[in-house]
């Protein structure tokens, strides 16, 4: 308990040193004064929390974080490694803060809105103020609160009736020196507006090993019939915590799919939650964490199916070596009147040390009785027997580990359509299996 | 003994032991291949067979008590199954495994390239390896869409075993163990295996063929057959010797247990 006070006295102390610097109108300041509130109630989460239990969250609670100060370097071949081919568009951040310099949003077409939060706050205040205030996403949950109460930066994409992105919207996050010690909390919001149709891929990155906090929060909301694919990189250096929340909402026959990679940071909870709030709708969450060395990947899923003939399918897999410990806990809730819900759940762990641990916690709750929900889980080694077959072919040991490591991880890659994003996601995949798996 | 001949031998075991879990399955069995030689192992079921095949393979979780096998001059115990595989062991799985998300051909790229690496040959490329490995196909008479597939995944009984036989004549060892083969193969699947097999017959090649039932030597005929029995080969002769055993059954034999080893012929 004093661990909690203690590291809530850190937060909230940034926050009344910091709170002057803030932007925003008096609406904003006190929508942050209600939010650091709200955490201040009840601190940072601890492992005797349920929902919190596999997060070791001690470096966080140690650290004073402040804001990044003076000028974010950050080497533009490091930013162009990360640049994704065949875009539309590609809005990047450096530090938390929006990099006009390194973004490219000139082919965007009519119908779409594409800007950074901090824009918004000027231009569109009536609209983010109108977002914030009308948000779903809830202040109980501690980095929600922090990073509503520090909002500074993030993007807002907003796409018009029936307007159908052909190719994919990038936003690449890049965490320079300068954060060393500082904290940045992000807020996007996706909006897609019947019919409306986009691809995006976040991506977070850094060059350096150093500690700092990504805190990020987002919104989705998808009308009928709207399809959004998100995909997500998170691949920062091992001194990074990575905080993800999102909250999406998917309308009548609108289809929601994601896809995370996590793979860097050496604390992050990348956490989803769904509510299928039309019929017909239909969510597709899947996961890829590789962990080595102490690194601690936890995955928290909530799919609420709240009316008739939704639709959701899970697949979350796990590789993870040295003391690394990763976790999948994915919550399925049918409600009353969902009906003929269908849904499956699967998470599959790897280990590929005897330190490594994986934690599995599937959670169904149904409560509608004309229902299809199945769920599974699995935590295993690599296949003593495919491993000697390939070897009594002449592939060494260690390649016939890298070989089946690879093809475990890589039928999450397979299976995204766009060639340009496929190819991004298998260099990362590869980098992160060559660090832990080596040859 | 015949030192002349030693030069000769590809495959040399003396007085072979080997238990697993404690339990003893070789009880000194000694056996000599030459090259060129089609060499037929048959035996109830425990009688050892499968045990043979795995350790001369190289696979785990075998305990050799006692004996030796040379190969190529070479003391085989003191390789790892991935060296033997590349010196030309080649073992055909009676149960083939499947390898989902390991595509077939970059499997066998993968392979054909450690082993051309460990004998100082340049690596074969996609492309070449690809063009190399039609010929073999069609020459097999493999359906081609088993190279897009994951390794035997989901192929049939047939499938799984013609795709040993296609690794076999991609990797042209110089020892091919075939591992009950026959099991689980109707006659036209059975017939199709033993012509690519007779197909890869070279007079730098030998073959161990272990086999439950005689009806697979129809088709590859062999040079020498023994028979193994309680962990011996108690009995040894040409291919008639699998017709009369096909007759009498194993108990045949098994009653002349007694008379072990010292049926050892010179094929």
């Amino acid at each position: 308990m004093i661990a909690s006070v203690q590291n809530k006295t850190l937060f909230s102390d940034a926050f009344r040193s910091g709170r002057a610097l803030l932007p925003g109108e008096p609406w904003l300041q006190a929508l942050r004064d209600s939010a650091i509130g709200c955490f201040e109630e009840r601190g940072l989460p601890t492992r005797k929390d349920e929902e919190w239990r596999y997060l070791d969250l001690k470096t966080l609670g140690k650290t004073r974080y402040g804001t990044p100060a003076g000028k974010p370097e950050i080497s533009e071949s490091f930013a162009r490694e990360h640049f994704l081919g065949g875009t539309l568009a590609r809005f990047c951040f450096v530090d938390g803060k929006y990099d006009a310099s390194l973004s490219d949003v000139d082919e965007l077409p009519a119908g779409v809105e594409l800007l950074s939060v901090a824009e918004a706050m000027n231009k569109n205040e009536v609209q983010l103020k109108e977002a914030l205030e009308a948000s779903d996403v809830d202040f109980r949950h501690p980095f929600v609160a922090l990073n509503t109460a520090f909002l500074q930066d993030g993007y807002v994409l907003c796409l018009k009736k029936d307007v159908q992105l052909e190719k994919p919207v990038q936003i690449l996050f890049l965490g320079s020196e300068a954060s060393e010690n500082c904290a940045e909390h992000s807020r996007h919001f996706l909006f897609l507006a019947e019919g409306a149709k986009a691809e995006v891929l976040e991506c977070y990155v850094s060059p350096k090993a150093g500690n700092f906090l990504n805190n990020v929060v987002t919104e989705v909301a998808l009308e009928k019939a709207a399809q959004l694919s998100l995909y997500r990189v998170q691949a920062e250096g091992g001194g990074c915590s990575h905080l993800n929340y999102s909250k999406v909402s998917v309308g009548e026959s609108a289809h929601f799919e994601s896809k995370v990679f996590s793979f860097g940071a050496g604390t992050s909870r990348n956490e989803i939650e769904t509510e299928l709030s039309g019929a017909h709708a239909v969510c597709s969450l899947e996961g890829l964490y590789i962990g080595g060395g102490d690194q601690c990947l936890d995955n928290r899923t909530v799919i609420d199916h709240r009316v008739a003939d939704g639709k959701s399918r899970e697949f979350y897999k796990g590789i993870l070596g040295g003391n690394a410990r990763g976790s999948f806990s994915g919550k399925i809730l049918v409600e009353a009147g969902a009906q003929r819900t269908d849904s499956e759940q699967n998470n599959r762990n790897l280990l590929l040390s005897d330190d490594a641990e994986a934690d599995s916690k599937p959670q169904l709750e149904i409560y509608a009785d004309d229902v299809k929900c199945s769920h599974g889980a699995t935590v295993g080694q690599l296949d003593a027997d495919q491993i000697f077959y390939l070897r009594a072919r002449g592939i060494g040991e260690g390649q016939a580990r890298s070989l089946l490591t690879a093809a475990f991880a890589m039928d999450l890659v397979e299976s995204v359509a766009n060639a340009d994003i496929r190819e991004f996601l298998e260099r990362h995949v590869n980098q992160k299996l060559a660090q832990e798996v080596g040859r | 003994m015949e030192k002349a001949e030693m030069g000769k031998t590809l495959l040399e075991i003396r007085n072979l032991r080997v238990s697993v879990d404690g339990k003893q399955i070789l009880k000194g069995l000694s056996l000599s291949v030459r090259p060129g030689q089609v060499h037929a192992i048959m035996g109830p079921n425990g009688s050892g067979k499968s045990t043979l095949a795995h350790v001369l393979s190289g696979r785990e979780g075998y305990d050799v008590t006692g004996g030796e096998i040379s190969y190529c001059g070479k003391d085989l115990l003191a390789l790892k199954a991935e060296d033997r595989a590349r010196e030309g062991i080649f073992l055909a799985f009676q149960y083939p495994v499947e390898i989902p998300g390991v595509n077939n051909m970059y499997f066998l790229r993968t392979a054909v390239n450690a082993v051309r690496s460990h004998r100082g040959e340049a690596e074969l490329d996609a492309m070449d390896f690809l063009s190399f490995a039609k010929a073999k196909m069609e020459k097999l008479g493999m359906n081609k869409n088993l190279t897009s597939r994951s390794v035997n995944e989901g192929f049939s009984g047939g499938e799984k075993k013609r795709n040993e036989v296609f690794q076999m004549s991609v990797l042209e060892p110089k020892l091919a163990i075939l591992d009950e083969t026959d099991s689980g193969l109707d006659i036209d699947a059975l017939k199709t295996v033993a012509e690519g097999v007779n197909a890869l017959r070279a007079p730098d090649r030998a073959f161990l063929v272990i086999t439950h039932y005689q009806r697979l030597l129809d088709y590859i005929v062999p040079d020498v057959v023994h028979v193994l029995a309680g962990g011996q080969i108690v009995k040894s002769g040409d291919k008639n010797l699998a017709l009369e055993l096909e007759e009498r059954g194993y108990e045949w034999v098994d009653r002349g247990e007694t008379e072990a080893g010292k049926g050892r012929v010179q094929g």
